[in-house]
Parts: C-alpha cells; sequence; structure tokens
C-alpha cells in the first residue's frame, strides 16, 4: 500500500516535471508555425489548426537576421579561442605546480566570474565608443573571451589534474621540452574536456544578452539574443510566430552544443568541482 | 627559476587580460561617478566629488532596485533548491529510459536566457496567451503579468526557476550518483526508514554539494537581468533589480556619472560577496 503511494508520487511528480519543462517548448515551437489570424484565437490553440512554415523562411529577409547569425557566430568563436588561449597555460600550471600564490590567482580568477556585467558595462561602451570598435562582433568576442576565463581555467585545471605528471615525465626524459610533452601527452588525454569546455564557452558566449544590447548600436552589428529582444516591441510585437521562428533559429545551435556536452555539463558548470 | 618563469608567463597575461576587461572599468567608474556627466549634453560635464554619492544615497529607487535584487535573490533561491531537489530525486530512480529524462529535464540550462524569458513572454502575454488563457476560465481573474506587481515578481521567479532548477537538480543528482552504497545498506539493514535515510545519512552527505549549488546560484542571481528585462519591456514597472537600474540609469537616461556611481557600489558588493564566498572552496583546490 505504502509502496503503492510512493509510486504513484513519483509518476506525478514525473508528468509534472516532463511537462513543466517541455510544454513552454512545445508551445513556441506551434506558435511559430502559425498563421497571422491563429496566433490571435481565444482560446489559445494547442495544436495548429493549419501548419505554415511562411515564418520560418520570411525572417530572413524581413530583418538582418544573416546579420544577427553572423555577429553572433564571430563572437561566439573569437571569445571561444581567446578563452582557451589564456586559460590553458594557466590551467596548465596551476594543475602541475604548487607555488605560493597559488590559491589567490585560482580565486581572484574564479570571482571575476561573478562581477555582474552591468557594473563594468559603462566604461567599457565609452571606451570602445572612442576607438570606434563599438557594433563590432570582435569587440564583444574578445570581452566574452574575458568572461569566459575563470571558467576555461577552473574546469580544464580539473581535466589537466587527473592525468599522471608522471606520463609527461617519462616523455621529457627522452629529450622532449615540456611544451613538446604537453601538447603530445596532456592535450590529448583531455580533449573530451577541451571540446566541452569549448562548446559550453561558445553556448554561453551564443546567448549573453546585456553586453550585446549595450555595445551594439546598428542593426547589422547585433548578435541574436539582442535581434530576438527587439522583436519584442514595435511593430512586431504581436507577431509571436515570427518571433518565434527567429527564437527557435536561435536555439537550435545551442541544443546541438548541450547533446554533446550532456556528460560533462555538471563539471563544466561547477567549475570543475562536481564530476 | 625556469619553473618560476613558466609560472609567471603562464598566469600573469591571464590575470593582466581579466583586469583589463573587469578591474579597469571599475577604476573608470569611480572616476567617472565624481562628473555630473550625461551624454547627450557633453558641455554641462563639471566635477561634482561627491554629488552623485549624495544623490544615490538619497535615491528611493536605487534602495528600491537593491531590495528588490534581494527579494529575488532568495525567493528564486527557495523555488530553485525545491524544485532542483525534486528534479534529482525524480532522476535518481533507475528504470529503462532514465537517461532520456536525465536529459530532457535539463534541457533549460544552456539556452540564452533572453529567448527563454521571451518564450514565457509568448506564455504570459495579456490577452493572447495560454497562462492568461488559464487564469481567466479557471480562476476566473483577469492578471496581467505583465504590469508590475506581485504577478511581474512571479513571473520572474518561475522564468528563472524553469531555466536554474534544472541546474541545482544536475549538481545534486552528480551528488546522489555519487553516493557510497554501504551507509544506506547498514542502515536499512538496521531497519530505517526511507525518510530516516534520507535525513540522517544522504543529506549530511550532500551537504557540500547542496552548498556549492546554492553558492553558485546566488552568485549569478546578484546579477538577474534578463527575464525581468522581457518582463518589462513594453509592461509595468517596480521589480527593476540593480542590473536593471544601471541599464536604464545609464543607457535610456544616459546619465553617465550617476549609472558610474551605482556600478561602483554594485561592483564592490559583488566583488566582496564574490571574494568572500569562492574562498570556501579551499578544499576543492588541493
Amino acid at each position: 500500500m505504502k509502496a503503492n503511494i510512493w509510486k504513484v508520487a513519483t509518476l506525478i511528480a514525473f508528468v509534472f516535471l516532463t511537462l513543466w519543462t517541455l510544454l513552454p517548448i512545445y508551445y513556441a515551437f506551434i506558435t511559430a508555425f502559425k498563421s497571422r489570424i491563429e496566433i490571435t484565437y481565444w482560446p489559445p490553440t494547442l495544436i495548429p489548426t493549419e501548419f505554415t512554415s511562411h515564418y520560418w523562411i520570411i525572417v530572413w529577409f524581413d530583418r538582418p537576421t544573416v546579420a544577427y547569425y553572423r555577429n553572433t557566430i564571430i563572437a561566439g568563436v573569437i571569445s571561444t579561442l581567446v578563452a582557451l588561449a589564456f586559460s590553458i597555460p594557466t590551467a596548465y600550471t596551476c594543475a602541475r605546480f604548487s607555488f605560493r600564490n597559488r590559491a589567490d590567482v585560482l580565486f581572484t580568477i574564479l570571482t571575476f566570474r561573478f562581477l555582474p556585467p552591468a557594473a563594468v558595462v559603462l566604461p567599457i561602451y565609452i571606451f570602445l565608443r572612442q576607438l570606434a570598435l563599438l557594433d563590432m562582433p570582435i569587440s564583444l568576442g574578445l570581452l566574452y573571451g574575458a568572461i569566459n576565463i575563470p571558467i576555461g581555467v577552473w574546469v580544464l585545471r580539473s581535466y589537466i589534474r587527473e592525468i599522471p605528471p608522471e606520463l609527461e615525465e617519462s616523455y621529457m626524459i627522452d629529450g622532449y621540452s615540456r611544451l613538446r610533452a604537453f601538447f603530445n601527452i596532456t592535450l590529448p588525454l583531455i580533449r573530451p574536456g577541451l571540446v566541452a569546455v569549448s562548446l559550453i564557452i561558445l553556448a554561453l558566449s551564443w546567448g549573453e544578452f546585456i553586453f550585446a544590447s549595450i555595445l551594439t548600436t546598428s542593426p547589422a552589428g547585433k548578435t541574436l539574443p539582442v535581434g530576438i529582444s527587439e522583436y519584442m516591441g514595435g511593430e512586431w510585437g504581436y507577431e509571436w510566430n515570427k518571433i518565434m521562428a527567429v527564437t527557435f533559429y536561435a536555439i537550435i545551435p545551442v541544443i546541438i552544443a548541450f547533446f554533446i556536452v550532456r556528460k560533462h555539463l555538471a563539471r563544466g558548470l561547477t567549475f570543475g568541482i562536481v564530476r | 627559476m625556469r619553473t618560476k618563469n613558466l609560472i609567471l608567463i603562464t598566469t600573469l597575461p591571464t590575470l593582466f587580460y581579466l583586469f583589463f576587461w573587469l578591474f579597469y572599468p571599475f577604476l573608470y567608474n569611480i572616476f567617472f561617478s565624481t562628473f555630473y556627466y550625461r551624454l547627450p549634453r557633453p558641455e554641462l560635464t563639471r566635477f561634482i566629488g561627491v554629488g552623485n554619492y549624495i544623490s544615490l544615497f538619497m535615491d528611493y529607487d536605487f534602495y528600491l532596485a537593491a531590495r528588490n535584487t534581494v527579494i529575488f535573490i532568495l525567493v528564486c533561491l527557495a523555488v530553485e533548491f525545491a524544485l532542483g531537489l525534486l528534479i534529482a530525486l525524480c532522476l535518481f530512480r533507475e528504470f529503462r529510459g532514465i537517461g532520456i529524462f536525465r536529459t530532457l529535464l535539463i534541457i533549460p540550462i544552456l539556452l540564452p536566457p533572453i529567448s527563454v524569458a521571451i518564450i514565457w513572454r509568448l506564455m504570459i502575454f495579456p490577452g493572447m496567451s495560454i497562462i492568461d488563457f488559464i487564469t481567466q476560465t479557471l480562476l476566473n481573474v483577469k492578471i496581467n503579468w505583465m504590469a508590475g506587481g506581485l504577478p511581474s515578481y512571479i513571473i520572474v521567479t518561475l522564468i528563472d526557476a524553469w531555466q536554474w532548477s534544472p541546474f541545482i537538480g544536475l549538481i545534486l543528482l552528480a551528488g546522489m550518483l555519487g553516493l557510497p552504497p554501504e551507509p544506506i545498506e547498514a542502515a536499512r539493514i538496521d531497519g530505517a526508514s526511507t525518510t530516516t535515510v534520507f535525513f540522517k545519512i544522504v543529506i549530511p552527505y550532500l551537504k557540500p554539494i547542496i552548498l556549492i549549488a546554492l553558492i553558485l546560484r546566488f552568485l549569478d542571481l546578484i546579477k538577474l537581468f534578463d527575464p525581468i528585462y522581457a518582463v518589462v519591456t513594453g509592461g509595468g514597472s517596480g521589480i527593476e533589480t540593480i542590473s536593471v537600474y544601471i541599464y536604464k540609469r545609464g543607457f535610456k537616461v544616459l546619465d553617465i556619472g550617476y549609472g558610474a556611481t551605482i556600478s561602483v557600489i554594485f561592483w564592490i558588493a559583488a566583488f566582496l560577496a564574490a571574494n568572500l564566498i569562492v574562498r570556501r572552496f579551499k578544499e576543492y583546490l588541493v
């Protein structure tokens, strides 16, 4: 009897959690297929009476969606490369050597992860404006690179630590430099972690909003999150089918990345602390 | 000596780069905060010393934003922990196909927060949305979720909980999957009930991991912005956090001097909170 109650409770919890998670995504998805008239239906329809793919196509043409995509990709890729370029060496030495200020270095780096964008964006705006670097996805990429360094350093350090240093040392006894040992021995061994960290950084840069919305001004300079946020106001305010089509174009790459990094997600988002 | 050089060339550039983007702006904000400086009227710029800080001290909207930030942190943490624990407990079960759920239920985590907020905006939009329909027909009340006040607080909390409860669930699940089976089995043999095992063995064992989940959420909630921005745009106000308030004063009103003043206070508060808390992770350093 008691076991049955538990079974029913678990079932209810499962149904609730699945609906809670998937219903908004489902509803957003089918809204993008609704016609201009159907989005105003009362009650709102849960299954469109007729499916139209019209809006999935038209959003590529009546707003600079292509430019949004291009800018988001540029900013994301640059940020990932920059973050990795800075954090791989730091992660390596912090994993392999214990030196006097190591804890301070690591904690300072981690603290920077939690600084609110709003608290630093004003001077960055003024600074980039003076250098005529506003509106450039490259500037955004360099900035996102800095923001994601803490993730890179902490997570990669946790992966590097799992590789026994003896592997490198025996390789170095053969006369190779530490650099060669790192590239030929350690780097291939941490490749799964490296891929996961890169994709997580890419996804986080992809969705960043507050910096992007302030540091870009012209339609051709904006990223996807800023682009979709602009559909909220103005003449597009009620055109939910278009808004949701664009939103899904912004989401789908992230979902693909999510499935690839699924196994490393907990570790990647907790700075390597939770395995 | 060579090791020392290696350490210097691998850490200093990283620290320098971080300082450049995230500390140098703080110094610049201190500088700006001593000026009356509005972007549309640069000719009126003048040094006013602590003038902005005195205004801030008497600014009702600033206190409101600070209060809202604290409220959102506390309420979101509570809701997300409860839901996250439920998610973890469900996903901890073993049956065929659990892997699908362990992936599906945590999909929200990596999604761009602004797109999540916009999807919820679709769900609550007055007069044409599914949640509005449900409350109107089932509860027979007309709630404008975007007009500010309690409904907007609730919806912002729900948006944040939708995206981040799975994050807490994911961390707790990782902890539960790592539980050593022996003490639980031993307690079972001694006749302990499920509840006793849960509260006396599982929870104490998970304490550090629960703490990590809550700390990471807490530090992220300090900068809460996207869901509020999405709910407030074209709607009411009064639910702004500090981040949203800086955005409004700095970039809608273009009052750089005052925006910088709020930023200075906010930067110091966030830095101190993060640095003090993060140092608790010492045990994970070795």
